[in-house]
């Protein structure tokens, strides 16, 4: 996914903000992780500008799936 | 004496027919790639079930009963294990477990499954997180006025 998501960061700069998080090293991101309920790595989760949340998708994810998401975000 | 015959070749006839019913048994291979439903018989048997992901991805949530062993931790662990008995590895989506059972099999050992799909697909039950989650945070806007996306991954 990284070569996927490292695009598409491009395409959405301005659009949507990418926050990518180690779980094996990075406390904050451990602590995000906890709160959205993530159990498994990756696991993606969208939000929108006013904190609602909006999707959440795990593994590897065809293209098409991941830009609806990020299509979807408000 | 052609009674006693008779009598040989009527029992090698209905042991070759038992034999023959339980080879067209499905039922779970003698080792390699398996899918949920294999594999849950396997745990219900009380296979060992070993975790080659990170440990902070097994906090997160990990089959009942498994022992999580880091992959690059197997070498030194499987020294312990019993080469002849049966062991179900298992990660995320199944590349670093199917890497593990290589090299359990290089090694000698003779039963070895491989959850293909990995955890992610797992249908079975689940023990989720070795601590209590944080609460939700209630829904606030995000700093750059933008739509967030999070991923959360390892280094594998």
């Amino acid at each position: 996914m990284k070569p996927v998501v490292d695009r598409l960061k491009g395409e959405y700069e301005g659009k949507v903000e990418f926050k990518l998080y180690n779980v094996d090293n990075d406390a904050e991101g451990q602590e995000i992780a906890a709160q959205y309920g993530v159990q498994f790595v990756p696991t993606f989760v969208f939000v929108n500008a006013d904190g609602s949340f909006s999707n959440q998708l795990v593994g590897e994810i065809p293209e098409t799936q991941f830009t609806d998401a990020l299509n979807a975000l408000k | 004496m052609a009674q006693r015959k008779w009598l040989l070749g009527a029992v090698a006839i209905v042991l070759f027919a038992v034999v023959l019913v339980l080879a067209m048994q499905p039922g779970t291979p003698g080792a390699g790639d398996i899918g949920n439903a294999e594999a849950q018989a396997l745990v219900d048997d009380g296979i060992r079930v070993v975790d080659v992901r990170t440990s902070a991805e097994y906090g997160m949530g990990h089959i009942p009963g498994s022992e999580n062993v880091p992959l690059n931790d197997v070498p030194s662990a499987m020294a312990g294990w019993d080469k002849t008995a049966p062991v179900l590895l298992y990660c995320a989506s199944g590349d670093r477990s199917k890497t593990a059972m290589d090299y359990l099999t290089a090694n000698g050992f003779t039963q070895v499954y491989n959850l293909t799909a990995g955890i992610v697909a797992w249908d079975g039950d689940l023990v989720t997180g070795t601590e209590v989650a944080a609460a939700p945070a209630a829904d606030t806007p995000s700093a750059s006025g933008l739509p967030v996306l999070y991923e959360f991954y390892t280094d594998w």
